[in-house]
């Protein structure tokens, strides 16, 4: 009755046992593309316009 | 090299060897209980196991707390004097999974040196110093692996295996062997007979050449600057023009215009109405500082680009090629630069330079007249080029490794009488009738059967073996391919000015400035390729038949 609380640490020692000996070379590298980047807006001909107000 | 044999196993002289296991539980000595064969086996970067059989006491009460866990050690002994001699440790550890048998009543022990958990318990530093030389990039690797992962992660940049010595302190091994072996092992005088076999690489499992694909997008600022000069009277005609009834150009209408249309001003200067009669017209000095007969000014314009820099970067052995064609591989990998939003970008530039902010842009090209130029802008650490260099170099460090990994799957295997000093990071020379390797030794497997008295060490050395020994295999330097810079361009078209002075006109003064050309503002796609040399050291692997 006793070794009930413990089987959940024995059986995550067992797992990880299991993990020393296949998860060698295993590494995070992913290989990885960029999303298509957002065009931006073209930028047309600018034009400014002031009316240049004198006394006749 | 006095190594080559253990004299518990081997003798010593004219005497047969006599040994015995030593076998500690929880620092207790526990070796009268064991039963049957024990094993110790240690491979290339995984954990050393052990594995033996122990039968307790009859009518001994069952634990799982009194097995799991627990430290445990295997020894072997010279017992040829009667009592233990030159005792060798040959595995040390904890007690992982106990298997009850409850038939002959024995438990079977599995144990391990802990080697994961002990790497898991390293910090980022601790991984980094027992790998030196390793790459690491979060570009290419999860940022947030640790521990194990991590360690994985550099070693795939390395030649090297990491494992747990014998007594459990994390050590870094060189794929390459020593300039000198360890020891000499013979046929007749050290192998078992009949022990040693060799399992040849297939040319399917090579690699000599990856194809990495990287890809590098960022934002440049770019600046174009252009000169624009109008004059809708003079000196000559202004007597008739004032008779006309035209207006005059007010030069902060000027400023305003060319505000107005975005540019921002970086010189000006204006054609002033004369200070002496002419004809019919005199000069009224209360205002005509205000007006101007025309303008000549160089004006600017920010905006910013988006480069995608398309990175192909061949790494290969060559002398590989040569001898059994090509065998690819692919990596890729990509980053991105984080700045703020190009059009975010252009408004800081836009309001800073016309003074409507006094908040700086981070960045901006320096405008230069009749060009456009350009200018990198400040990424954050993470992302910026060090970084993208960084991420291919350690691109660039896996693709060498996996070449020479894959080269060096041709295993010599061999049986010795137990021998504790053949471990992991021993370099073997190995020869027998029609065979000669050295190299470094992949695995080892120490087996005792108290019972049969049999105390065998299995081993196999991993060998590098494809052009042959001697031949030698250059490198080039893991340095990362130059990337794209800034450059200028002449601009090819002109802005105009229209000013309407006529009476019945509205008055308007209007400056055009020429669009910005799709070149120069669409995203720039720049290939560039690179080329880079894969070492590796070829092992002693030979063979006759």
């Amino acid at each position: 009755m006793s070794a009930a609380p413990q089987q959940s640490a024995n059986q995550s020692l067992v797992a990880t046992l299991d993990r020393l000996t296949l998860a060698a070379g295993q590494t995070s590298l992913q290989a990885r593309r960029l999303a298509p980047a957002p065009a931006l807006p073209s930028i047309p001909q600018r034009v400014g316009s002031i009316a240049s107000v004198t006394p006749p | 090299m006095a190594n080559e044999t253990y004299s518990g196993t081997s003798g010593s002289g004219a005497r047969a060897g006599v040994w015995a296991p030593i076998v500690t539980i929880s620092g207790a000595d526990r070796s009268a209980i064991v039963v049957g064969e024990i094993r110790v086996e240690a491979e290339e970067g995984a954990a050393r196991i052990a594995e033996l059989t122990v039968r307790p006491a009859s009518g001994s009460a069952f634990s799982l707390s009194a097995w799991v866990g627990k430290t445990i050690t295997i020894q072997i002994a010279d017992m040829a004097s009667g009592s233990a001699a030159d005792v060798r440790l040959l595995f040390s550890g904890l007690i992982d999974t106990p298997t009850l048998d409850l038939d002959l009543k024995t438990i079977e022990l599995r144990c391990t040196d802990n080697l994961q958990q002990i790497i898991d318990a390293l910090d980022d530093g601790d991984v980094d110093t027992l790998t030196p030389g390793g790459y690491h990039s979060p570009a290419i690797f999860d940022p947030a692996a640790r521990g194990w992962v991590r360690l994985q992660d550099r070693l795939s940049t390395l030649p090297a295996a990491v494992e747990l010595d014998v007594g459990g302190t994390p050590r870094l091994t060189d794929w390459a062997p020593k300039a000198s072996p360890d020891m000499s092992l013979t046929g007749a005088a050290h192998l078992l007979d009949g022990s040693l076999s060799l399992s040849l690489a297939s040319r399917s499992q090579l690699i000599n050449r990856v194809d990495v694909r990287f890809d590098y997008r960022f934002p440049r600022v770019k600046a174009e600057q252009y000169g624009i000069a109008y004059d809708y009277v003079s000196a000559l005609n202004i007597a008739q023009f004032v008779i006309d009834g035209n207006r005059f150009l007010r030069r902060d209408s000027v400023d305003a215009a060319i505000k107005a249309a975005g540019g921002t001003i970086q010189s000006i200067t204006y054609t002033p109405l004369p200070n002496t009669a002419i004809g019919t017209w005199a000069p009224n000095p209360d205002v005509d500082y205000l007006l101007c007969m025309g303008f000549s000014a160089e004006v600017s314009f920010d905006y910013a680009q988006v480069i995608d820099e398309q990175h192909a970067i061949t790494v290969r052995a060559q002398n590989s090629i040569s001898v059994v064609g090509t065998l690819r591989d692919a990596l890729s990998g990509a980053l991105e630069g984080v700045y703020p939003p190009v059009p975010t970008a252009e408004q800081s530039m836009l309001l800073y330079a016309n003074a409507i902010s006094g908040i700086p842009p981070m960045d901006a090209a320096v405008p230069v007249l009749g060009y456009t130029t350009a200018a990198d802008v400040t990424l954050t650490t993470d992302t910026d080029r060090a970084a993208a260099d960084n991420a291919m170099e350690t691109l660039i460090a896996v693709a060498k490794t996996r070449i020479w990994g894959s080269h060096r799957q041709n295993l010599v295997t061999a049986r010795v009488p137990l021998n504790p000093a053949i471990d992991l990071d021993q370099t073997l020379d190995v020869s027998a009738t029609g065979v000669h390797a050295l190299g470094k030794v992949f695995s080892v497997v120490h087996t005792m059967a108290p019972e049969t008295g049999e105390a065998v060490t299995e081993f196999s050395l991993a060998l590098c073996s494809v052009a042959g020994s001697g031949v030698t295999h250059p490198e080039t330097p893991t340095s990362a391919p130059a990337g794209s810079s800034p450059a200028s361009s002449p601009l090819t078209l002109s802005p105009t000015a229209d000013f309407n002075y006529g009476p019945a006109e509205d008055h308007k003064l209007t400056v055009t400035f020429p669009g910005v050309e799709d070149i120069e503002r669409d995203k720039a796609t720049i290939s560039l390729s690179a080329t880079y040399e894969a070492t590796l050291t070829e092992d002693v692997l030979e063979i006759t038949l």
